[in-house]
């Protein structure tokens, strides 16, 4: 249907603190789904806002299908959108809810209008409750509604801010399944908020990662959770999230709190003179030696350490290794943390490892980790020396 | 500052019809001004405040009506409790709970005042508790009780408002916790229903403080005991003595902004422990 | 929750004594037909009381100190309104002595009705509050939405004025308003009128409407404007539904308000032509004796208009006195 372009997006902060929204580029090519996700206050909604002309940015521009809009007025813009605080009229019952927005303008077919609501109705088990008013709903029923409304809507594109958050845990995958495939029958543009990771990972064609009024990083959910551009990036997506851990180039060698790893030339040349690094290590990248996994991997970092605790999942287990790091290095960590509004650090190491073996606290254990999954980053500029 | 362009015009009007008005009275109030005669108008500085202020009739007054506001407060607060409690629990009746409340306010403060005076000098009252020609100070208890009357019923809808305020998962909770009914009354409902009780308190006090009718209508010359608002109105618009007259509506507003600044902190919500 | 067994007795306790001493007093004390008021009155609370005991054990979700509050409610309110009724259909030259209306007359009515010196002044009172409510509304409304929806410095202080003059003994500027006019030459007109009728109305109007404007649900004017919506469809679909009854109500009860005013009325009209309406009836109460009936029935007829609105919207009203602080 229509693309949607926003370039150098900025909003500043009322008192001059740091901007609400930070030179935000992106952009949505035509039918494709993107999710912004963040924690929350990281402006997910602001920018929502902002793009259907609901709030002014101070400078930059947006456009929809190549055609700039920054000062057309939300009705010029036509997109749909969900509010998170769903926003349903409390006189109008759930039909004239849903069928609301499409009514605003001329020349709509009632009776199509009639069996589009119908069949979104159905689609998010609404079909019941169309005689309803909002008031009688519970959160999770109002908010399929104001997701129908948009839905049963024809718009340019669509916005999602937070759709799916009130849903309960097993309703909530179906409703997401039944809104993409909606939007994508229909061939249409939308981008959703959330601050669940897995869902902005598994819904969208492409997943933006944005804190602080900044977007770290846009790409495939992929190309997000493999090739993370910066230490926020890495350690925000994957649950649990990636071990972040301070490192020091010796030489050729990066000794770690439990391990050394060897250092390949063009890593050695990107690190430089850096006195110090950090480095990065998703859970399910540590195996056990003695494990099939920890067998097969050739080109590894390995260590031995005892296990401080263990939690078991069923289909998988944790191991929590703990270390120490030196106060002077502790407190250039809490300084990171403290700028960034984030706890990436700890002070262990988490292993995601199989179910099979017998793991207690206690007990010793060997850890192989394949070299070429361990990620090196900048700790002050956050950037990833390994890309 | 945007939003100044909303706020103006209204302030801007209230300005003019509430400030205007009050620095004349202060101006007015610094010279003797006899409508009778407009020529005698002279500076006198502050010889009408310490006219006013150093007279009986003014102390007696100001304790008189002292005394109404206090016992009119606390009698529509306790009976507006009261039936804000009766009507919380009575759900079945509030559509018509609901507009007979709010009755005796709708009556003109005018006619109240007339028909309870009546009540108890040669009416129904009178007839039931044998009452023998009650002097002014009688009378004046008797509109005062029907200016209680009349303002029982706003107390009641405010204090309602504050009491479905509380919540009833608290309240439970403090059931589960073997709260008695006194300390679920002072620990629960009470600071849920602090602001309610302020609101309720400064507004009736105020409202007991301008209360004219009545009193007005009850006043006989030569009586002792009048209120504040009797004499300022006597005095400008009976004896029209501007000058003194403005002085005493300075000292009104006094009065009125004293009694506020004495409630408003005094009704703050404090911890308990 | 239930009320407990002792608590339901207390209660039954109570009314039963008070419905002893009450019948006691009545009988031996009031004369006819009063006296039937009292025993029915007595009868009542006795049986609340009996009907409380027989109930104590029951797990009925009744309460009877509510019901018992209900009652002395309903007579504290109602006994002083029959007894207004009584004074204005007394029967010419009689002073009424009992509550029980005897011997009803329509006299006073017709009086009221008929009276030019009523109309005129009641004409007074309708211009002056309504002009002085249609000036005062749309500035209020204004000023409502700015202290609800827009960021402003000094935005307290200046809704602590509005309060203040909410509050204000309006007598302290009656003189000066007066001694104004007198200055203009505009001393004794209706218009004159208006403008300070505005110290009564503007306030209330303002903080009323903030009250309505608090309870708008403004996330849907986003997203009906994020829907696309028109400037007239904004207004039909959001503004008209939500805020146009808070706001027919707020008009009408300022406008209600505005009319009993009494002190400025009567402080800046000097003779009996230019005052509203409360203003003449209390000139009436000290010049003509036996007046009581005529201001009865003025009053109850100045009422109307009053419970009319009470009827036609109790639950908004109540509501908006309720509400009115956060």
């Amino acid at each position: 249907m229509t693309s949607i372009e926003v370039r150098h997006l900025t909003t500043a902060a009322r008192g001059g603190s740091r901007p609400l929204l930070d030179d935000i580029s992106l952009e949505v090519p035509e039918g494709t789904t993107l999710a912004i996700t963040g924690p929350t206050g990281a402006g997910k909604s602001l920018l929502l806002r902002t793009l259907a002309g609901l709030e002014d940015a101070t400078s930059g521009e947006i456009l929809l299908d190549d055609e700039p809009v920054t000062t057309v007025d939300p009705r010029g813009r036509d997109l749909a959108m969900v509010f998170q605080d769903f926003a349903l009229h409390p006189h109008l019952d759930v039909f004239d809810n849903l069928a609301f927005s499409s009514t605003l303008r001329r020349g709509y077919d009632k009776v199509a209008l009639s069996d589009r609501i119908e069949e979104v109705a159905e689609l998010l088990a609404l079909s019941d409750l169309l005689d309803a008013k909002p008031a009688d709903l519970d959160d999770a029923q109002r908010q399929r509604v104001a997701l129908g409304r948009s839905l049963v809507r024809d718009a340019n594109a669509y916005l999602f801010d937070s759709p799916f958050s009130s849903q309960s845990e097993r309703v909530r995958t179906h409703v997401r399944s039944v809104t993409t495939q909606w939007q994508q029958e229909n061939d249409r543009t939308s981008i959703f908020t959330t601050n669940n990771v897995e869902e902005a990972l598994s819904t969208a064609d492409r997943v933006a990662v944005m804190h602080q009024g900044f977007i770290h990083q846009v790409g495939t959910p992929r190309d997000l959770y493999e090739r993370p551009a910066d230490m926020f990036v890495a350690g925000y997506l994957g649950s649990p999230p990636m071990n972040l851990v301070p490192a020091f180039p010796m030489g050729q060698q990066l000794v770690m709190p439990l391990a050394t790893m060897l250092l390949d030339d063009e890593l050695l040349e990107r690190i430089g003179d850096r006195g110090v690094v950090v480095a990065g290590i998703r859970p399910e990248h540590c195996y056990d030696a003695t494990g099939v996994g920890g067998q097969a991997v050739t080109d590894r970092v390995e260590f031995t350490t005892r296990i401080d605790d263990v939690e078991w999942r069923g289909s998988s287990q944790f191991a929590y290794l703990g270390y120490e790091i030196e106060p002077a290095v502790e407190d250039l960590l809490n300084e990171v943390e403290d700028l960034l509004e984030f706890d990436l650090f700890q002070s262990f190491l988490v292993a995601e490892l199989a179910a099979d073996s017998a793991l207690r606290p206690g007990m010793s254990i060997r850890v192989v980790i394949p070299r070429r999954r361990v990620h090196v980053f900048d700790p002050e500029t956050g950037e990833n020396l390994t890309l | 500052m945007r939003g100044w362009r909303w706020l103006a015009p209204a302030i801007v009007v209230l300005l003019a019809v509430t400030a205007w008005p009050v620095g004349r009275a202060i101006w007015t109030s610094l010279s003797t001004d006899p409508a009778t005669s407009p020529g005698d108008r002279s500076f006198v500085g502050v010889d009408n405040y310490v006219d006013v202020l150093t007279t009986r009739t003014w102390w007696i007054a100001v304790a008189a009506t002292l005394a109404i506001i206090t016992v009119m407060v606390v009698l529509q607060l306790l009976l507006g409790l009261a039936f804000a409690a009766a009507l919380r629990r009575m759900t079945v009746l509030w559509p018509v709970a609901r507009v007979v409340v709010l009755l005796p306010f709708a009556l003109l403060a005018v006619v109240s005042a007339v028909v309870w005076r009546d009540a108890v000098t040669t009416g129904f009252a009178a007839a039931w508790f044998r009452l023998d020609d009650l002097g002014p100070v009688g009378q004046l208890v008797a509109v005062s009780l029907g200016e209680v009357w009349r303002g029982t019923g706003i107390t009641a809808v405010i204090l309602l408002a504050g009491l479905l305020r509380v919540s009833t998962s608290l309240m439970a909770s403090a059931v589960a916790d073997g709260a008695t009914a006194w300390q679920r009354f002072r620990r629960v409902v009470l600071p849920a229903m602090a602001p309610a009780i302020a609101v309720a308190v400064v507004y009736r006090a105020l409202d007991a403080l301008r209360m004219l009718e009545g009193p007005l209508l009850v006043d006989q010359p030569g009586t002792d005991v009048r209120t504040v608002p009797v004499l300022v109105w006597d005095t400008t618009f009976s004896r029209f003595e501007l000058g003194l007259g403005a002085a005493m509506s300075v000292l009104l507003l006094v009065f009125a902004v004293l009694l506020a600044a004495a409630l408003v902190p005094l009704l703050r919500v404090r911890r308990t422990v | 929750m239930t009320p407990s067994v002792k608590s339901r007795l207390w209660a039954s306790g109570l009314s039963f004594a008070l419905g002893f001493g009450v019948g006691n007093y009545g009988i031996l004390m009031i004369a006819r037909p009063d006296q039937w008021l009292w025993i029915i009155a007595s009868v009542v609370l006795m049986a609340t009381g009996a009907a409380g005991v027989l109930y104590a054990d029951t797990p009925r979700p009744v309460s009877f100190w509510g019901i018992l509050g209900f009652e002395v409610f309903a007579v504290v309110t109602l006994v002083p309104l029959l007894w207004t009724f009584t004074v204005a259909t007394a029967p010419e030259g009689a002073d009424p002595q009992t509550l029980w209306p005897q011997g009803v007359s329509w006299r006073a009515f017709d009086g009221a009705i008929g009276s030019d010196i009523l109309r005129d002044a009641a004409v007074t009172s309708f211009l002056v509050s309504g002009l002085a409510t249609l000036i005062a509304m749309p500035l209020a409304v204004a000023a409502a939405y700015g202290f609800v929806r827009v960021p402003a410095r000094g935005k307290r202080i200046a809704y602590g004025l509005v309060i203040g003059t909410i509050l204000m003994p309006v007598l302290a500027i009656a003189g000066p308003i007066s001694e104004q006019l007198v200055a203009f030459g505009a001393y004794g007109s209706r218009l004159a009128l208006v403008p300070a009728a505005l110290v009564v109305t503007l306030p209330l109007a303002t903080w009323l409407s903030v009250t309505v404007l608090r309870d708008v649900p403004w996330p849907l004017l986003d997203a009906i404007r994020a829907d696309g919506a028109t400037r007239r469809q904004v207004v039909r679909h959001f503004a008209a539904p939500a805020l146009l009854p808070g706001l027919t109500v707020v008009t009408l009860l300022v406008f209600v308000v505005g009319c009993s005013d009494f002190v400025l009325g009567s402080a800046l009209s000097p003779d009996a032509r230019t005052l509203p309406l409360p203003a003449t009836l209390m000139l009436a109460s000290g010049q003509v004796d036996d007046s009581s009936a005529a201001i009865a029935a003025a009053g109850l007829l100045w009422m109307l208009p009053a419970v009319v609105l009470l009827l036609l919207f109790p639950r908004r009203i109540n509501h908006l006195l309720g509400r009115s602080y956060r």
